[in-house]
């Protein structure tokens, strides 16, 4: 059972709400009134939940402040996170108010996606009155903290802390430190799967805290605002758990409001933008998936499109630890092939159904983007640049259901 | 079993030191930089690499300008001679030069030719900043 300690929980949600409550105060004032006081509040509480929980989670925690040092030694370089992320967090940073976000917009920047991450990255360059190329970027430390410390925390046994550094070191890469924020949509994502696993475990030792229900809602809330994606992960997570444990839906009601007002600040978001663009960038990219059929039925565009889901770095080191562990619990002989009962367990099942779900409708998503006119004309463009990237949630979910095995296993006691 | 264990753990940390240094150096990880994060407008240099367009960007904001717009030769892809936009020059210039912004009917024009038929105002190098009225 994998119930975290309140403490722990308490110091998360203060975390989350110093973050939230700065880009709320923005959106809901369009002036940057708070972001001096709470870029020194969200340093404070960054070093105050490194230095508390260094001692449990040595291992991960020093990698972390590696990445750090890295991080703060280092200009950004990608395109994602120099000319989308980044620079619209310039603008924030620069222009005096949210009203004139939207008044000057190269067309490549993709002005109308969330700015949950400019907006911490323009309130970070606050602390150092001015704007450069490297410590804006932080934000995106400063998001993957708390899923890095649930995670750690999880990982007890050492096969599993492996598994979980394959993760950050191998899987993400530099894509934790460079400014993108397609690590830390993954890292959001799997923590959603964490603390929806551990409800029923919370609800059984009879301590449904309102700490536990309100980290559930925060991480909603990140996981949406973080890119237009997370609306997409969290709905297929909440699907995914919502049609596992339908047997015990009386239990879930208390998770409903919950979901309701997780949703509402993407949904003020997109409906500020809109009001400020003609076309939204998804609208552009998926034409109303007009595409799709003609899209479906070319077959050497899908071939092309699954190689590139499947064969590539991360996937295949993604499928060689699962495989490697999964198979520790299946025998096959002649006649019939025999599972562990273990493998068939609910949160299991949750975790299997989440990442077909997502992977499914990820798929569906790039098939309808295909010959977007909005994307650069080349063919095969999001399929060739962003299948490994877009599929990291995918990627971290196959690692956290292998952390599960692991931990759940009573044989492998190996370097335990 | 304890050497094998600790053989492992050796294995396991240089796999672990040597990934880290390869992130670091995909990520133009620079010693210069470290607790220099601080400083206003440090990284441009190692970030954009091109001595071009950093040269366009400094010529911006040397003279301090609210708008400039670009030429059409230094906008031309003459690598693979496309009359379309260079991208690299463009969303560099317009990342880096911000709060200057772009603008199509600006007075200030960027260009790398020296014969343009107005007002020379400033040089860099071969970047030269016109005023045309």
């Amino acid at each position: 059972m994998n119930v975290f300690k309140l403490s722990t929980i308490n110091n998360l949600n203060i975390y989350f709400l110093f973050i939230f409550s700065n880009y709320f105060i923005y959106f809901c004032f369009k002036e940057k009134l708070f972001f001096l006081f709470f870029s020194i509040l969200i340093i404070l509480v960054f070093l105050f939940t490194i230095i508390k929980n260094f001692k449990e989670n040595k291992l991960i925690i020093s990698i972390f402040i590696l990445f750090c040092l890295i991080s703060l030694s280092s200009p950004v370089a990608d395109w994602d996170a120099r000319s989308i992320w980044l620079f619209n967090a310039k603008i924030i940073f620069f222009e005096s108010s949210l009203g004139n976000y939207f008044s000057y917009s190269p067309y490549y920047n993709h002005i109308d996606y969330p700015i949950f991450v400019p907006v911490l990255s323009a309130t970070l360059a606050t602390i150092i009155n001015g704007w450069n190329e490297i410590f804006p970027k932080f934000s995106t430390l400063i998001l993957a903290l708390p899923p890095l410390i649930i995670l750690s925390k999880i990982s007890k046994k050492f096969l599993s802390k492996l598994v979980l550094l394959i993760l950050i070191l191998f899987i993400y890469e530099k894509r934790i430190i460079n400014g993108e924020v397609d690590a830390i949509l993954a890292l959001y994502s799997i923590l959603l799967i964490e603390l929806l696993k551990n409800f029923f475990n919370i609800k059984k030792e009879n301590n449904p805290s309102f700490g536990h229900l309100i980290i559930i809602l925060f991480n909603i809330i990140f996981l949406t605002l973080i890119k237009f994606e997370g609306s997409v992960i969290a709905l297929t997570i909440l699907a995914s758990f919502f049609f596992t444990y339908r047997d015990k839906i009386s239990n879930l009601k208390v998770l409903i409001p919950i979901v309701i007002i997780a949703f509402i600040p993407i949904l003020l978001w997109l409906l500020y933008s809109n009001t400020k663009i003609d076309t939204s960038s998804a609208g552009q990219m998926l034409s109303g998936g007009e595409r799709f059929l003609s899209n479906l039925l070319d077959f050497k565009f899908i071939l092309h499109l699954v190689g590139k889901i499947l064969i590539n770095k991360q996937m295949m080191i993604v499928l060689i630890v699962f495989v490697f562990i999964f198979a520790k619990y299946i025998s096959v002989n002649m006649y019939k092939i025999n599972c562990d009962k273990l493998i068939l367990r609910k949160e299991f099942l949750f975790c299997y159904l989440s990442i077909i779900n997502y992977s499914v409708i990820l798929s569906i998503i790039m098939i309808m983007s295909e010959g977007s006119t909005h994307n650069v004309q080349q063919e095969y463009f999001m399929a060739n640049t962003a299948s490994d990237r877009y599929f990291a949630p995918v990627h971290s979910m196959i690692l956290l259901c292998s952390i599960y095995l692991i931990e759940n296993s009573k044989k492998a006691r190996l370097f335990n | 079993m304890k050497i094998l264990k600790f053989r492992f753990i050796i294995f396991i940390s240089i796999i672990i030191l040597v990934q880290i240094t390869l992130i670091s150096h995909r990520n133009s990880f620079s010693f210069h930089y470290l607790f220099k994060f601080y400083q206003n407008e440090i990284g441009i240099k190692n970030g954009i690499k091109n001595k071009k367009i950093l040269d366009i960007i400094s010529l911006i904001k040397k003279n301090n300008l609210s708008e400039f717009r670009i030429s059409n030769e230094l906008l031309t892809d003459n690598v693979h001679k496309q009359s379309k936009i260079h991208q690299k020059i463009f969303q560099r210039v317009i990342e880096g030069s911000y709060p200057s912004k772009y603008s199509k009917d600006s007075k200030f024009v960027i260009s790398d030719t020296n014969n343009l038929n107005c007002k020379k105002k400033d040089q860099l190098n071969q970047i030269y900043l016109y005023e045309c009225i």
